[in-house]
């Protein structure tokens, strides 16, 4: 089944929109917004904003939404078949970090988006050591640097993981980079006392080492929230609020997990503590270190997950309709199927 | 005794339909068009056309009109060139008081898709059935059969049209006589009964012709990219459909050398078709009568997503730097007496008429353009110099379907119709348009010259400078400057010397640069020529 065939038809994808993207948007109480999207053809997350009144379609144009593919030829003819309008802006590009850099993506640089949605299908960090960050990654530290620069206050920003582990104990990251996921749980145990606290209540004395090994679905989000509000703060914005759920796709093997990461975001200037290094060879620099990410550990025991097993039908029933309205919702006159 | 004159058959080559069917249309648009005026035909109230932009690998046409059964579908294509469909007849849309016009006939329009594609499905159903139809046809049947060194219909030999011939005695019947040139299978398909009351048809292009992919796509120009440096590679991409617009009037230079072929279709479709003008103020004001006429058709087309409209910008009326000078009006004239023919029609005159595709006047039947901008304005006799690309307006006209020539491009130019309504047209030009123009042109001339005299006078009083400026008319490869005594004579007819107001202030300042002595005339005069090559 094609990526955008399983887009349009999921009812676990759906939940995902309903549950925790929309939620999150909801809450910025705008009604258009600025959305930058890493979409897929179909477009269902922008329809589905559309028909919840957060994006506006104008005389055919999805107003504020600003679209990246990474298929130049074939991405807007796939789009335009399946949408009734097109995004304000398309840019085709194999990074959105290298679009962020051409200074001729003017569109692209000089916006503040109210929600960025980087509904990455792949994994955040590759499998094999390297001592640079990833593409992805590379992503969100330009896009957050970018909203800083465009001097956006809030905003949030939805990140899709594939991970390939839950319950199976394999990892499908290199190990540099869950050990650097780790060492910035360990940071935060030593500095920031709530944390430990709030650790402490749900792992007690087990290392954060020792958690990606037994409990992987609980270590990979606090991580990952750990890296990614460290960025945050660099440009003074806090973590107001977060929450994730998981999407196993296990009715065949190899089961695939994807984690997804809701963050809402505040500049919070003066609130961000910055914490002085102790070793020699660190001396003069900082870490960043904010109170938001305790949030995730408020979350780690109602952390919500769907799977294909036990939740594809019980959601195919609840939200079959809302799908089947999204994926008729297109410009081109309906033909209905024969029989 | 005198012999009997002998019948003899009129063999017609298969080969005729496939000149048909690939030669009606000059362009792509051309055969789209034809699509959409059949929608249209069939009471559709939208119509969209996929093209697959930037692939084009694959058209497919959609409108909700009325659709046809298997069995009206079989008597089309069983009639090829018998259809009696007829242009100019009048019909309402189903369910509605909303009156429209026949745009196509002799139901060859189908074939010229041909042009496009070597293949296409044809899904239809009509409403109150739950019963629909799929027809495939192949267009590469048409191309090759030669028996003999002469191509004729694979289905039905020569002997046996000459013995059909001479059993056929009624010459009505063998006026319509007719011969199979090849085949098209088709297939039945049932709906649910909750989608009885859907009426639709679809096109499915498929195969496209690779000349017509690499045309539309730009590989055509590209491959001379190498020596030309100005050709764009990048697709363009728009959010809607006033973005092409404004790049189709910013390259217009270059879409006349073969460069952005998808934005040139899109704009012929939205100048041909009947559909509604864009949410301006003119059409709101003065030419409201023009928004209402187009509104009733109640016609819309989307093409790849994009509403189209009349590609009009708004920017062709509200322009401080080129103001609309005048519009010029008319509304239900008789220009056919004898059958009460009516036109309604506008001319907007301004100085600078860009996209220069919209220069010269539209023809409209039954809200459907027939060819483009004709900027002869139907051959008027007479010579207006520049005011003829000051000009964009439409007619709408009724009663010339019967003038238009198969391709629906152009009109039989001895036609009666078509006669009185050049007569007619060439009247206001004659005795309103142009005497209006020529007044005003006069004026800005004046005007024009008085500003100059107003300045210079002014310098030459401030500076006390005794010296005289005036206009000259001498030869035009006369010197621009003379000076005579205390005066300076510009030459009237010098390229650089006509007082007109886009060049007049280069003028003073240049005249008085010439009086003050800081350069001569004859330097001022290279100068001057060499920045309107430039400017051009």
């Amino acid at each position: 089944m094609s990526i955008n065939h399983l887009m349009e038809t999921c009812p676990l994808k759906q939940y995902i929109r309903e549950s925790l993207w929309e939620k999150y948007i909801k809450e910025l109480k705008k009604k258009n917004i600025n959305y930058l999207t890493l979409y897929s053809p179909p477009l269902m997350d922008v329809k589905h904003f559309t028909k919840k009144g957060l994006i506006q379609l104008e005389q055919s144009v999805y107003k504020g939404v600003m679209a990246i593919t990474n298929d130049e030829i074939r991405g807007l003819p796939e789009t335009i078949k399946r949408a009734r309008g097109r995004p304000e802006f398309l840019f085709a590009g194999a990074a959105l970090h290298e679009l962020i850099k051409d200074k001729k993506n003017t569109e692209l640089r000089g916006t503040a988006y109210d929600v960025i949605n980087l509904d990455y299908c792949n994994s955040i960090f590759g499998s094999e050591d390297s001592q640079y960050i990833s593409s992805n990654l590379k992503d969100i530290e330009s896009i957050i640097e970018q909203q800083d620069r465009n001097n956006c206050k809030k905003f949030m920003l939805f990140i899709t993981s594939r991970t390939d582990s839950f319950n199976s104990r394999k990892v499908n990251f290199a190990p540099s980079f869950i050990n650097e996921l780790t060492a910035r749980i360990r940071l935060n145990l030593e500095k920031n006392d709530s944390f430990r606290d709030k650790y402490k209540h749900h792992f007690g004395t087990e290392t954060p080492s020792a958690l990606a090994g037994r409990d992987f679905s609980s270590f990979f989000p606090i991580g990952m929230a750990k890296l990614v509000s460290m960025e945050f703060a660099s440009k003074n914005y806090a973590i107001e609020d977060c929450d994730v759920c998981w999407l196993i796709r296990n009715k065949k093997t190899p089961i695939r997990e994807l984690l997804h990461m809701a963050f809402s975001v505040q500049k919070k200037g003066n609130k961000i503590v910055r914490v002085r290094q102790n070793k020699l060879e660190q001396f003069g620099t900082y870490t960043y270190m904010e109170e938001g990410v305790t949030l995730i550990l408020d979350k780690i025991d109602r952390m919500d997950s769907v799977n294909e097993n036990e939740d594809y039908d019980k959601l195919s029933k609840t939200l079959g309709r809302n799908i089947e309205e999204l994926r008729n919702d297109t410009f081109e006159i309906r033909i209905p199927e024969p029989i | 005794m005198k012999k009997r004159a002998e019948a003899i058959p009129i063999m017609v080559s298969a080969r005729i339909l496939r000149h048909i069917s690939r030669g009606i249309y000059r362009t792509p648009a051309g055969a789209l068009k034809e699509l959409v005026s059949n929608a249209y035909d069939a009471s559709a109230t939208k119509v969209t056309i996929n093209t697959g932009y930037p692939v084009f690998e694959k058209i497919v046409v959609t409108d909700n009109g009325t659709g046809m059964n298997k069995s009206e579908f079989k008597t089309v294509i069983g009639n090829i060139g018998l259809s009696d469909k007829v242009a100019g007849k009048k019909f309402n849309l189903p369910g509605s008081r909303v009156n429209r016009v026949t745009i196509g006939h002799y139901g060859i329009g189908l074939l010229a898709i041909g042009q496009l594609c070597r293949k296409v499905i044809i899904t239809s159903k009509i409403k109150d059935s739950c019963e629909g139809f799929k027809a495939t046809l192949d267009f590469e049947q048409f191309e090759v059969n030669k028996k003999d060194d002469i191509e004729r219909s694979s289905i039905i030999s020569e002997r046996e049209l000459e013995e059909k011939d001479k059993k056929v005695e009624d010459i009505k019947k063998r006026k319509n006589e007719k011969f199979s040139i090849g085949k098209c299978y088709i297939e039945d398909l049932h709906y649910d009964t909750k989608n009885k009351q859907a009426s639709f048809t679809r096109l499915d292009l498929e195969q496209i012709r690779s000349e017509v992919q690499r045309k539309l796509s730009g590989n055509i120009i590209y491959e001379y990219k190498d020596k030309y440096k100005d050709i764009d590679m990048k697709k363009k991409y728009y959010s809607n459909f006033d973005k092409l617009l404004k790049l189709y009037r910013e390259k217009e230079k270059h879409i006349r050398q073969g460069q952005y072929p998808y934005e040139k279709l899109c704009w012929e479709l939205s100048s041909y078709s009947p559909i509604k003008y864009p949410d301006i103020s003119i059409f709101k004001t003065k030419l409201n009568n023009f928004k209402n006429m187009s509104d009733k058709y109640r016609f819309e087309l989307v093409i790849d997503g994009m509403e189209i409209h009349k590609p009009v910008e708004d920017i062709l009326f509200n322009d401080e730097d080129y103001p609309v000078r005048n519009i010029f009006q008319w509304v239900n004239e008789t220009y056919y007496k004898d059958e009460g023919l009516k036109v309604s029609g506008y001319l907007v005159y301004r100085q600078y008429i860009r996209p220069k595709s919209l220069q010269g006047v539209l023809l409209r039947d039954a809200g459907v353009a027939i060819g483009m901008f004709d900027t002869t304005f139907l051959e008027y006799p007479y010579h207006e110099g520049t005011k003829f690309e000051q000009l964009t307006g439409e007619l709408f006209v009724e009663g010339l379907a019967g003038s238009l020539n198969i391709d629906r491009n152009s009109f039989n130019e001895t036609d009666d119709y078509y006669l009185a309504l050049v007569k007619w047209f060439h009247g206001k030009l004659h005795d309103e348009v142009f005497p209006t123009i020529q007044k005003h042109m006069k004026v800005t001339r004046e005007d024009a010259v008085d500003a100059f005299m107003k300045v210079t006078k002014r310098y030459m009083k401030d500076s006390r400078v005794n010296y005289n400026v005036k206009f000259k008319n001498e030869g035009r490869d006369k010197p621009l400057f003379c000076k005579e005594g205390k005066t300076l004579f510009i030459n009237k007819n010098h390229p650089q010397g006509k007082p007109k107001k886009s060049v007049i202030e280069k003028l003073c300042l240049a005249s008085i640069l010439v009086i003050s002595g800081y350069i001569s005339g004859k330097e001022m005069e290279k100068i001057l020529t060499t920045l309107a090559k430039k400017s051009e």
